[in-house]
């Protein structure tokens, strides 16, 4: 134990105050959970820590982590290694002894196949795209894309348990294990192992860590610190520091650089050994924590540690504060000066203090106890090491800086002009500038004398001086309050305030740049430079942030601008301007209270003594990191890394970004643009979802930065896409619709010139056909012309009357017929009797025809009797036509008269010769009928019979004959051939035969009757002839009214019994009468049927007439089936009634038609 | 359950430790010394066991100890040794501790001297398994090995919960001393 403090207290020695001290953030709650062990450590390519817990993997940006695999059950475990690939992919290896890929979103497992393993893995590494993984007691694995190797102690491995890889990038490996390191090399064919151990000088066979640098190894040891092994000699090299190492085991180290080494042991804390200064950080002082797990350098230089309880940061910090908490009394310091020993000395309100290191590093604040009744307003270093302080009333105090002796310099005892002294400036080892508010500047020698004073009188712009400084050339500017900047050369003074027309007269504070320009603050013009030549003014427009600026300072090409916001820097050759973003609140810097020492700034402020170091600037230049988080395409999420062509419609595009500044990730900004859409940055605090609505189509690019707190802007995250022009915004659609438009102009015309020739061949065919049908209409017309010539040739000449009138009747022509007939012309005519028809015309109902013309529409013919002047009648047959034109208006009228008076003389004798032929019908018929049985002679034998009786001309054909003798009643219906005066005159022979028959010869059978008749008839009318033409039907029956009998026969005409609605028919001979000679020459029989009368039997016999009557809707026939039942329907009914219905049923079948026959019915009954 | 299979695996390990070096250079003892010791602010208890069981099988360099809990003897007073009987080491479930590890150095087993090794391996106390690098002296003389070995025990990493109320009685850290005699085995 003693010799540990003894290290460590010679490690403190080493190691100095004013070096960057680490500071710590815990973060014990990252995943969530508090105290949740962290294992491994691992950094991607977009800068997200992944952390190996205990249960399962998170991703860190600096402020939030996310469970990686949180759907993964199978990686709920200790995840005891991480490591990724150039390919991006992600290796998880678990304490389980199970190794995991990641890549493009899926988790794979390694399948170790033959040589399966439980133990823990312990270190991933990648080289020459074999990944090799160190197992906890199974030795190592190599995989590539081919095969799965396994190499252990028994094949070259120097022991199975492997803590570690270290790789040189190219085809190396080292294994660190309990039994020193393997170097295997030729890793791609056939490996070769070498194994560096005890036996080649490494102090500690277990090897816990191996980092390559510089082509070294630093090999971190179990229990003997750690060494190098120098890879060009193969030989271990001892580091001095280890040389008496008692702190445990180092689990891992790391040198950045070959003058800087940074391990961490297992429980005894970070140690930093950095150019031969030390740092130690205890973990119980730094991380709670008495152990860690592993130690990871992150891309930014920060450490992180996995500890049992978490995740730590320890991180250089640019700046430090001496103040009230290191020992510092007054925070407000006023003044400040470094001497030889660079101990610092400040100066406040209540006097002076000094500040050094102790032993042990801290700084210690001694007071000068005598002079704290002064305010100090300013302090400077005099060329001999002296301090000089300036006071508020009490003149300058000057202390040497090893004795602490002072001496006063004054107005009372030394002449000064006044004891309010705001700077002390040393130009050469002599010579120095006591600026005073009120009294001017004094010019003084070291020692103390006054050589002279300055003032208003003698041409300075005010006596109350802030500042004052010479450049290379010994002019000298001076900073004044009301006075502005003056120059003063050869104790001639010059305003460059009035000579450049500044608008302030107060200057707080100047300092020259390495090229011999001023800086100066002023009250209204922000910062000017002045190199001689010309005035530059910087204000808030150029980048700072406060353009009054309490201290200005320069340091190589910088111009240090300390201010309320902090620190800004001015680039003396293009006066660009950048700031530090380090502090978290404002800074509160006094007045001119500033020196440059070595690398560091000392700054006086109201919150103690700043020491801001710019030499880390050069670390610091690591970049943060930015990219592309996500793409939205219409709002919608869009695979960033698929092809960024997106159509005129996807033309909202939203893109996410991000960027990660482990070290502070606060003080990240950002500035992005879209190149094709925007000219200038847009900055922002944040990483966000930028909306691009609407682009109109063209390439873009998006270009996102970073910037940490140390002004260094990150590379840029771009992504680059392009918009596709709509197809009707593309040259070759153009193209291709001028070509279309031009071809299709074309083909128009070309379709447009074919149809003006088929319209030029219409139009011609139509002009010709146009002038066939002219020529035609001309020779239609000429045609009528000519037949109208013809036609009034006609009408002229004709010896028919022709009158032409209008619409109205009133006369227009008349034709020389007329005027001949008539003896008139037309004037004479219109003159003497009427201008109309209906004036001139001498029939009465001439309105009459001619309303009916024209209301028909059509011709009306009519006749009259005109009667000329001297006496003459004269039938005229008219015929009035009405002319109507295509729409149907009446436009003339035409009558044509016919002089028909000869036809009317022969019309008037056949009339009369007519009448005299039908007078002696008429008579004739009386005749016949004179022969006809009278109706009560029938009605008196046969009460209940009826005799249908209907001729077709005046005379018949048909008639009835009737006679009764010898109790019998003896009844004919005779058809003879022919009708009207014809059949007339063979009735009358028929008559006269019969009456000869019956009532002469007594002969009463019914077929001897007709034998008879037969041969009467043929008698009379064919005495001589072989063949006869006439004869006659006949019906006849014999009723024996005591026998109640009826005894039939017939030639040709048939008898119909009904009874009871049926009917019986008593078919006749086939014999007329008086047809044939031949039925006289062979002696023909008839046939007489005896039928005995039943009751209800009633008798029918006819003609032929009723049933072949034309009529119905048809004009058919009435046929003899209608006949029968015409006579069935109403044979119950009495025979006048029957009668009736006969009759009835004639003149509703025939209507109008003519009657065709002579019409004979005859019933009765017994 | 799971302590007694652990108590079985202890055994067996041994057994088979012994088995195998039966034909070899095997080294024994029965009666090695343990010792612990618990500086704590308000108490300091030391207590030992001359039951310890050891054996090294030399061309493999492993070795395995053991002791039984329960043979440990020298409290202050009888009832601390039955708290930490009963109620700290639960000697009813965890009846032994037991280290078995290998020799991280080479050394010549057949030379007279003393060196200095680290024996790497798991020591199972109260039921909980923890991975140990300890350093040890081993003397070499006329066929005797002797082996002398002290370790930190934190009583966090085996789970040994001591009450509030006497944590300034017994030290968080407990500090292990062995020292043991082994002879080869006939």
């Amino acid at each position: 134990m003693i010799k540990r403090y003894f290290i460590l207290t010679t490690l403190i020695i080493c190691s100095s105050l004013l070096y960057a001290q680490l500071q710590v953030r815990n973060y014990f709650s990252i995943t969530g959970k508090k105290d949740v062990a962290i294992y491994s450590i691992a950094q991607d390519a977009n800068s997200y820590l992944w952390l190996g817990t205990k249960d399962g993997v998170y991703k860190y940006d600096g402020k939030t982590s996310v469970d990686v695999f949180k759907d993964y059950p199978q990686l709920k475990q200790e995840i005891s290694a991480l490591f990724i690939d150039h390919h991006k992919t992600v290796w998880i290896g678990t304490k389980s002894g199970k190794v995991f890929f990641y890549k493009n979103n899926k988790l794979d497992s390694l399948n170790f196949a033959k040589i399966p393993n439980e133990e823990k893995i312990t270190a991933i590494c990648e080289v020459n795209s074999i990944v090799f993984i160190g197992t906890y007691g199974n030795g190592l694995y190599a995989i590539n894309d081919i095969e799965l190797k396994h190499y252990d102690a028994e094949h070259g491995l120097s022991d199975n348990v492997i803590y570690t890889i270290e790789t040189d990038g190219k085809d190396k490996i080292w294994c660190g294990t309990d039994a020193g390191i393997t170097q295997i090399k030729n890793l791609n064919a056939r490996p070769y192992f070498t194994i560096i151990s005890n036996k080649q000088g490494l102090p500690d066979n277990i090897t816990r860590d191996i980092c390559l640098n510089d082509n070294r190894l630093l090999i971190s040891m179990q229990d003997s610190g750690a060494c190098y092994y120098n890879l060009n000699t193969n030989s271990i090299e001892r580091i001095p520091f280890f040389a008496n190492w008692n702190l445990g085991t180092i689990i891992n180290g790391v040198e950045e650089t070959p003058k800087k080494i940074t391990v961490a042991t297992e429980k005894n804390g970070i140690i930093v050994i950095d150019n031969g200064k030390i740092g130690i950080y205890k973990y119980e002082e730094t991380i709670q924590n008495s152990t860690i797990n592993q130690l990871f350098v992150d891309n930014a230089g920060q450490v992180w540690v996995a500890s049992k309880k978490g995740l730590n940061q320890l991180y250089a910090r640019r700046y430090d504060f001496i103040n009230n908490a290191t020992g510092v009394a007054d925070d407000k310091i006023l003044a400040l000066a470094t001497d030889n020993d660079h101990s610092i000395w400040i100066g406040t309100a209540m006097g002076i203090s000094k500040v050094m290191e102790n032993d042990e590093g801290k700084s210690v604040v001694s007071k000068i106890q005598e002079l704290t009744k002064y305010t100090i307003s300013c302090a400077s270093k005099a060329p001999n090491g002296d301090i000089w302080f300036g006071t508020y009333g009490s003149g300058i105090i000057i202390i040497n800086s090893e004795t602490n002796k002072t001496v006063l310099i004054n107005s009372k005892a030394n002449g000064l002009s006044n004891d309010n002294v705001s700077h002390i400036y040393f130009s050469d080892k002599n010579t120095v500038y006591i600026s005073t508010l009120g009294g001017g500047l004094i010019k003084a020698h070291t020692d103390g004398s006054i050589e002279k004073t300055y003032t208003e009188t003698e041409g300075l712009g005010s006596n109350y001086v802030y500042a004052s400084l010479t450049d290379n050339n010994g002019k000298l500017y001076i900073a004044m309050d009301g006075g502005g900047l003056q120059v003063m050369e050869n104790a001639t003074f010059t305003s460059i305030t009035q000579k450049f027309n500044l608008n302030s007269n107060t200057v707080f504070s100047i300092c020259k740049d390495k090229n011999n320009a001023i800086w100066a603050t002023t009250a209204s013009d922000g910062v000017i430079k002045y190199d001689g030549k010309a005035i530059t003014k910087l204000n808030m427009s150029n980048g700072l942030r406060d353009e009054q600026p309490q201290q200005l300072i320069s340091s190589g090409n910088i111009v240090y601008a300390i201010n309320s916001k902090g620190i800004d820097k001015i680039n003396c050759t293009d006066n660009t301007v950048s700031y530090y973003d380090l502090f978290d609140g404002d800074l509160e810097p006094n007045l001119n209270a500033v020196f440059f020492n070595q690398d560091k700034i000392y700054s006086g402020t109201n919150n103690g003594i700043l020491i801001f170091r710019t030499s880390l600037e050069s670390k610091d230049t690591v970049k943060p990191s930015v990219f592309i988080r996500s793409i939205q395409v219409n709002y919608k999420p869009f695979n960033k890394d698929s092809v960024s062509e997106f159509k005129y419609n996807q033309n909202n595009i939203s893109i996410e970004f991000a960027g990660i500044w482990l070290k502070n990730p606060d003080k990240l900004t950002y500035r992005h643009k879209l190149i094709g859409h925007e000219e200038k940055w847009v900055y922002t605090n944040e990483s966000k979802l930028i909306n691009y609505n609407n682009l109109s189509s063209g390439n873009y690019t998006f270009v996102v930065q970073s910037k940490n707190e140390e002004d260094v802007w990150s590379n840029e995250g771009m992504y680059a896409f392009t918009i596709l022009r709509p197809l009707w915004q593309r040259w070759w659609f153009w193209g291709l619709v001028i070509g279309i438009g031009g071809l299709s102009i074309y083909a128009f015309l070309r379709y447009r010139l074919k149809a003006l020739q088929k319209e030029n061949l219409l139009l011609e065919q139509r002009v010709n056909e146009r002038t066939f049908e002219i020529e035609k209409q001309s020779k239609i017309i000429e045609d009528k012309n000519a037949a109208l010539e013809q036609l009034s040739l006609v009408a002229s000449r004709t010896d028919n009357v022709v009158l032409i009138m209008d619409a109205e009747g009133r006369l227009e022509y008349v034709n020389e017929s007329f005027v001949r007939l008539n003896r008139i012309t037309l004037d004479e005519l219109k003159r003497n009797v009427g201008e109309t028809i209906f004036e001139i015309s001498n029939n009465p109902e001439i309105k009459t025809i001619v309303a009916e013309a024209v209301y028909h529409k059509k011709s009306v013919n009519y006749e009259a009797l005109n009667r000329l002047d001297d006496g003459t009648e004269i039938w005229e047959s008219s015929t009035l036509t009405p002319i109507f034109d295509e729409e149907g208006t009446l436009k003339k009228i035409i009558i044509i008269d016919t002089n028909v008076t000869e036809r009317k003389k022969d019309e008037q004798i056949i009339r009369q010769k007519n009448k005299d032929i039908t007078d002696s019908i008429s008579y004739a018929r009386k005749i016949q009928h004179a022969i006809l049985p009278q109706d009560d002679l029938i009605k008196t034998h046969l009460p209940h019979s009826f005799v249908l009786y209907m001729t077709k001309d005046i005379v018949s054909g048909d008639f009835y004959w009737f006679t009764h003798i010898n109790g019998s009643s003896i009844i004919a219906a005779v058809d003879c051939t022919g009708h009207g005066v014809p059949g007339a005159f063979m009735s009358l022979i028929g008559y006269n035969i019969l009456n000869k028959i019956v009532n002469e010869q007594k002969i009463t059978d019914p077929k001897d009757i007709l034998f008879e008749l037969n041969n009467g008839i043929l008698e009379a009318l064919y005495k001589n002839e072989s063949e006869s033409k006439d004869g006659m039907d006949i019906a006849i029956c014999k009723i024996n009214h005591k026998e109640n009998t009826v005894d039939y026969a017939g030639a040709m005409r048939p008898l119909w019994i009904i009874n009871n609605q049926e009917l019986r028919e008593i078919k006749a001979d086939k014999i007329p009468i008086g047809t044939t000679a031949e039925s006289r020459d062979s002696g023909i029989q008839f046939t007489t049927h005896t039928i005995h009368a039943s009751k209800g039997d009633s008798f029918y016999i006819f003609t032929d007439g009723y049933a072949d009557q034309f009529g119905g809707e048809k004009n058919k026939k009435y046929s003899t089936a209608k006949f029968k039942e015409l006579l069935i329907k109403h044979s119950n009914q009495p025979f006048h009634t029957q009668e009736q219905h006969c009759k009835q049923e004639h003149h509703q079948w025939k209507h109008n038609f003519e009657q065709v026959d002579d019409i004979l019915v005859i019933g009765f009954t017994l | 359950m799971k302590n007694t299979k652990m108590m079985r695996k202890t055994i067996l390990v041994l057994a088979v430790i012994f088995t195998k070096l039966s034909i070899g250079q095997i080294y024994i003892c029965k009666d090695g010394n343990t010792k612990f010791t618990s500086e704590a602010p308000l108490e300091l208890i030391k207590a030992q066991s001359n039951k310890t069981n050891g054996v090294i099988d030399v061309p493999n360099k492993t070795v395995a100890f053991s002791v039984a809990i329960e043979s440990f003897d020298g409290f202050n007073s009888g009832l601390q040794k039955e708290h930490f009987r009963e109620n700290y080491m639960e000697t009813t479930k965890y009846k032994t501790a037991v280290f078995k590890g290998k020799i991280i150095e080479d050394i010549d087993f057949s030379k007279n001297g003393t060196y200095t090794v680290r024996a790497k391996g798991t020591f199972n106390i109260h039921g909980t398994e923890k991975e140990k690098i300890v350093k040890t002296k081993i003397t070499i003389r006329d066929k005797e090995i002797t082996v002398e070995t002290s370790f930190e025990v934190p009583l966090d990493d085996h789970n040994i919960n001591i009450p509030k109320v006497v944590n300034q009685k017994i030290a968080s850290i407990i500090m292990v001393e062995v020292k043991a005699t082994l002879k080869p085995k006939v």
